[in-house]
């Protein structure tokens, strides 16, 4: 993707106070009033022309998001959040029916995207990428700006379009869909995304389809105080594929900001999913001011027989980052696999893992994990890995490594295994280190800077990750690393 | 989040309370101790027994697992020592029936200068043994150590004097019998001192409760195993507490065969420079046990080394939990910690449960876990067999094999070759009853 | 043809549901030595497989006679205790089985299932020794757990040191050969000429013809698409030696010649 090519020539050399992303865009915003109660979700319900039911789905997500409690096993700190000190809405004002095209759009916020680097018109896009081409959501705040390559996909069947769209649009299928894997109760955020959600991805790619694009959705939070709640939902049908890439930035601002999104992926027989993340929000500074608090339940369900999910994630961004994109492994002989590299610096906390909860016959599962701690930073690998009773020939294998820089950070592993049939063969793995001083002393010695011998050992730490991802992030993801970690040394 | 707080004691609480009421003016100790159980009892209340919602007893809801105990009422049966496996090494013996020493049964003279030995009941507590008492306790709430520090009706104490050596080897016999026993051992070893000290748990009571503490000095040395051979029909509880001077080495290494309910519980914390050690165990379980062996080691200071090894076998509807937790302070730098959990699962209703966790403040470090879970290999199975070696066989030796592995991580040779003789005496057991 | 040693007629094996012996037939009378060839993926290890009994190799059709015995109604160590023994293609590593206690253990069950008393253990240490040493297998092998950091020479040799040891009357060597450099394969193939018998058989199974250089077989077979295409003497495995395997591998269909 050269969108991405040009997002790392704009944010090289940035350090870690320059977050580059940290532009406000000057657009006239509508927001809902500040709070959360049963109007705000009407209001957002009505914004969107939702039929009843998503109402009623709505509300009753809300009454049960009031019973429950924040989670706190997590190793992460933070101040308390007032829930009702926050914005749910906010839509760019400029056309407050949607716009139709990408001529509709308010050109300031198309100016956003092309600072952030994303070339939303087609014919960037075409004129960007070499072989590849990318179909783009683009979510600013709350709403879905555009979404690019609509016809094309339509042509081979795939619906790829904002949530809000399909509800009105695919009501069968989002009345089967939603709320399948991440039920409305699931988690405290996952009920308050369920509440509240204002936009977000929806793919369905019809039996035996393999996807002719990677599909794309870029995140942007841009309004201050305003929580981003977005909800995607990939239902891959019997037979087929698709590659799905997400990517999220958001301004600097000194106060936090909630992101609080839920993902489903569905796989039907035969079908794999991939979905890989650069996970970029705004961090916060190196004092530990501002930045995105990121509680985000990701799951996938391999429903069908021969069914496959992958994630891959780079988290390099977030002050806060609580994330543990999962696997139900249903159908027999079905595969979850699970590719991380976390990086944290400064003042950032990682608490991020994953679940493979296998059910189904001769089920399997890879984890490769990598967390890389410096600065005051903390990273946790939180995982589970489960055998049902029926779940014979399960197979799981988990790698787990974790890398620090310094000795302010810290670094921590938190793994359960849990095998509830003798056929289940679990092996897990996990090792902490620090780069050598004869490793960087080996580099620097041909000429390499210091944070340039850091960024190269690190992703040679990361390499099994950084080759999962779809060549067109890989990049990004490899610059990435290495600006994440800058004034990490000496 | 105190869920806990909110809710009516059990059965089993209830119980335990009413108990410690009973028999408040009859234990042992002083006033000073009495103080000590008082607080210990109101933290209990305020806590209850530990439920799955608390993350160290994640997989062993002990709240649930014990509603219906009837929890240390009954009689004590007449105590008679079984075969501990130990005789071998002609060890001074404190015996313990039903939470009572029994003397006539026991053995502590003749260990030689600075050794000090003696049952917590036998008079006024020594002030080394209070002070201990009242100092040593695992980090953050726990319920059940407080209910032992409140209800210990007898415990060995144990005194090596700097730089001394104990002619022989100690060994604690614990027999419980109806209600069980609440028990509290007391061990000090000095600067550059040295002891060898073995446990032995058995009998049938309802709940066996043996809390121990351990100081080791600088330059100490504790090679430390034990035996927890109890009836089906009891909950084993032992909390233990370990404090490593500098350079000092604990060995300490436990076999776990019986008891319906088991909870081994080892808060080690290394507070000197290099000191190290090995925290570890086989269990071999079967029928419905369900065993839980939960470590929190703490290397606060640099240049420690520490092992955590675990291997055993699950058979029937048991359940093993193993929980490996090692934190590495900020300034324990050259801290080198390894843990493996390995588990063979040999029945269809069997099930293992496991979490190594590390959580690692310091850079320069080497720390590393391994855990596997799995059944016996087949290909080894018929390659075995394809000799002509009976499945029996190739079974036992494949068990064997496997579980004998996590022997070799105790260092004192009498030691392990004793735990080894039980452990196959209790394999081939199982062979011919299988 | 049949033999009151081995006689395998019309054997179906079926691997995970598939078919992969379809219909083989073989004779061996005692003292035979019989060469298997064929191109990979024709069924050869499935057949040694098939013969020692191993879990998954399940026969579906045909029938196994030893010695008057209904083979394939038999456990692995069974079969083992009758005289069958498989030198395996790769040999399983066994960590914390001492290589020693192992051969033991061996020995003495098979003493018991043929009436015969355990093996006094100065007698055995003399035996393992007597026979390694002809094999070159060090001390230092037979201290090691079970195959467990062998090279791939050390663990064929430790195969043939258990053949020797369990005086088999079937010996199937499945590619035996595979991995050994010249020297590993002669001191391997002197071990199998020594064990030579009137009443003892092998059945070599291996893809080229240099084993059978220094095994010298009385017949040898081909075997392709899980049947026995084509047999032979001695010259056989020379003409395939010259000219491959290639008619065979689209010649599934054939009749044995």
């Amino acid at each position: 993707m050269a969108a991405v090519k040009e997002t790392i020539d704009q944010v090289k050399g940035i350090d870690l106070d320059k977050y580059k992303y940290g532009f406000v865009t000057n657009i006239g915003s509508e927001k809902a009033p500040k709070g959360l109660n049963t109007d705000i979700v009407r209001y957002i319900s009505a914004k969107k022309d939702e039929p009843e039911w998503m109402l009623e789905w709505r509300l009753d997500a809300y009454e049960r998001w009031l019973t429950m409690e924040e989670p706190d096993w997590a190793k992460v700190n933070y101040p308390k959040i007032d829930f009702n000190d926050l914005y749910y809405y906010s839509e760019p004002k400029s056309d407050s029916d949607g716009p139709k095209s990408l001529d509709e759009v308010d050109p300031e916020l198309l100016r956003t995207y092309e600072k952030l680097g994303i070339p939303i018109k087609e014919q960037a896009v075409l004129a960007g990428v070499q072989g590849a081409r990318v179909a783009v959501d683009l979510v600013f705040d709350s709403v879905s700006v555009v979404t690019t390559f609509k016809a094309e996909l339509a042509k081979a069947g795939v619906i790829f379009c904002p949530m809000s769209e399909a509800v009105r649009e695919h009501p069968e299928l989002i009345r089967k869909y939603l709320g399948s894997v991440v039920p409305k109760s699931d988690n405290f955020y996952a009920a308050l995304n369920s509440a509240v959600f204002s936009d977000g991805s929806f793919v369905y790619i019809p039996p035996g389809v393999r996807c002719p694009m990677e599909l794309s959705t870029y995140f942007r939070i841009n309004e201050p105080n305003t929580g981003q709640f977005e909800r995607t939902l990939i239902i891959a049908d019997k037979g087929s594929f698709v590659s799905y890439l997400e990517g999220c930035t958001a301004p600097m601002r000194d106060e936090n900001q909630l992101h609080a999104a839920v993902v489903e992926l569905i796989t039907h027989e035969d079908a794999e999913i991939k979905y890989s993340t650069v996970q970029n929000w705004y961090p916060g500074d190196s004092e530990g001011k501002g930045g995105i608090f990121n509680f985000v339940t990701k799951r996938g369900d391999c429903r069908g027989d021969n069914s496959k999910i992958s994630w891959t994630q780079v988290e390099t961004g977030s002050a806060i980052t609580w994330k543990y994109p999962s696997c139900i492994l249903r159908g027999d002989n079905s595969r979850g696999e699970f590719y991380s590299i976390a990086i944290s610096n400064g003042r950032q906390q990682i608490d991020s893992g994953t679940k493979m909860i296998h059910l189904g016959k001769n089920t399997s599962s890879r984890i490769i994990s990598k967390g890389i701690s410096a600065g005051k930073s903390s990273n946790t690998y939180r995982g589970l890995v489960s055998a049902h009773r029926k779940a014979t020939g399960a197979r799981n294998f988990t790698q787990c490594d974790s890398l620090l820089i310094g000795d302010q950070c810290s670094a921590h592993t938190v793994p359960y295994i849990e095998a509830n049939t003798p056929s289940a063969q679990f092996e897990h793995e996990a090792t902490t280190s620090k780069i050598s001083d004869d490793q960087l002393f080996y580099c620097t010695s041909r000429g390499l800077g210091e944070e340039e011998a850091v960024a190269l050992i690190v992703n040679g730490f990361c390499k099994e990750v950084l080759q999962k991802l779809p060549m067109e992030f890989a990049v990004e993801a490899q610059s990435l690393v290495g600006i994440s970690l800058e004034g990490s040394v000496g | 989040m105190n869920i806990h707080q909110n809710i009516d004691p059990n059965t089993t609480e209830a119980a335990l309370a009413a108990a410690y009421a009973a028999r408040r003016a009859a234990l042992p100790g002083g006033v000073k101790l009495a103080e000590i159980r008082d607080e210990a009892m109101a933290r209990f209340k305020t806590l209850g027994l530990p439920h799955r919602r608390i993350e160290a007893w994640h997989f062993t809801d002990l709240r649930r697992l014990l509603a219906e105990a009837s929890a240390l009422s009954g009689e004590a049966a007449a105590p008679q020592v079984a075969d501990t496996g130990f005789a071998d090494l002609k060890p001074a013996r404190l015996v313990f029936a039903g939470g009572a020493f029994v003397a006539e049964l026991s053995d502590i003279e003749g260990l030689g200068e600075g050794v000090e030995i003696a049952a917590l009941s036998a008079g006024p507590l020594p002030e080394w043994a209070l002070a201990q008492i009242a100092a040593r306790r695992p980090a953050g709430d726990n319920a059940v150590f407080d209910l032992g520090l409140a209800m210990m009706s007898d415990g060995a104490l144990i005194r090596v004097a700097a730089g001394c050596t104990p002619a022989r080897p100690v060994e604690i016999i614990s027999m419980s019998s109806g209600g069980g026993s609440v028990l509290r051992h007391v061990v000090e070893v000095g600067d550059g001192a040295k002891l060898r000290l073995a446990e032995h748990c058995s009998g049938e009571g309802a709940m066996t409760l043996t809390a121990m503490s351990i100081d080791l000095g600088d330059g100490a040395r504790l090679d430390h195993v034990k035996v927890q051979d109890e009836g089906r029909s009891t909950a084993h509880l032992a909390p233990v507490v370990g404090l490593i001077g500098t350079r000092a080495v604990i060995n300490s290494f436990t076999l776990t065969l019986g008891a319906d309910l088991a909870r081994e519980e080892r808060h080690v914390r290394f507070d000197g420079d290099d000191g190290g050690g090995s925290i570890s165990g086989a269990f071999l379980l079967s029928g419905k046990t369900h065993a839980d062996t939960t470590l929190f080691i703490d290397h606060a200071k640099p240049g420690g080394q520490s092992r955590e090894v675990f291997k055993g076998i699950v058979d029937d509807a048991a359940r093993s939990v193993v929980q490996t937790s090692v934190v590495v302070a900020q300034h324990a730098q050259k801290t080198d910690a390894r843990q493996g959990i390995h588990a063979m699962l040999l029945s269809d209703r069997a099930a293992h449960y496991s979490k190594p966790e590390l959580e690692i403040y310091a850079d320069d470090v080497q720390c590393a876990h391994g855990a596997t879970v799995g059944e016996l290999d087949e290909n080894a199975m018929f390659y075995l067999m394809s000799r002509g070696i009976s499945r029996t066989v190739a079974e036992a030796m494949l068990i064997e094999a496997f579980v004998f592995g996590a022997m070799d991580e105790i260092a004192d040779d009498d030691l392990r070759e004793a735990i080894s003789a039980y452990a196959l005496a209790r394999l081939d057991q199982r062979q011919t009853h299988g | 043809m049949s033999s009151d040693f081995l006689n395998i007629e019309n054997l179906v094996v079926e691997v995970a549901g598939k078919p992969i012996i379809n219909g083989l037939n073989l004779t061996m009378a005692p003292g035979e030595v019989h060469a298997i060839m064929g191109p990979n993926g024709s069924g050869k290890s499935t057949l040694s497989y098939a013969l020692a009994g191993r879990n998954g190799y399940e026969v579906t059709g045909g029938s196994v006679t030893f010695l008057g015995r209904d083979l394939t109604q038999m456990s692995p160590d069974e079969r083992a205790a009758a005289g069958v023994f498989l030198a395996f293609q790769y040999p399983i590593e066994i960590p914390g089985v001492a290589t020693m206690t192992f051969l033991k253990e061996a020995i003495n069950a098979q003493r018991r299932a043929r009436g015969l008393d355990d093996l006094p253990t100065p007698q055995f240490m003399r035996l393992v020794r007597e026979k390694a040493k002809a094999l070159k297998v060090s001390d230092d092998m037979l201290k090691r757990p079970l195959n467990v950091g062998f090279s791939g020479g050390e663990k064929k040799r430790n195969e043939i040191l258990q053949m020797a040891l369990l005086e088999p009357r079937l010996g199937v060597l499945d590619e035996t050969d595979s991995g050994l450099d010249i020297d590993a394969l002669k001191v391997v193939a002197e071990g199998v000429n020594s064990l030579r018998a009137a009443d003892r058989s092998f059945l070599v199974i291996t893809h080229y013809q240099r084993l059978l250089d220094h095994i010298v077989p009385d017949f040898v077979h081909v075997m392709a698409g899980g049947r026995i295409v084509r047999s032979g003497d001695k010259s056989l495995a020379l003409e395939l030696e010259r000219e491959g395997y290639a008619e065979f591998e689209t010649g599934m269909g054939q009749s044995a010649a």
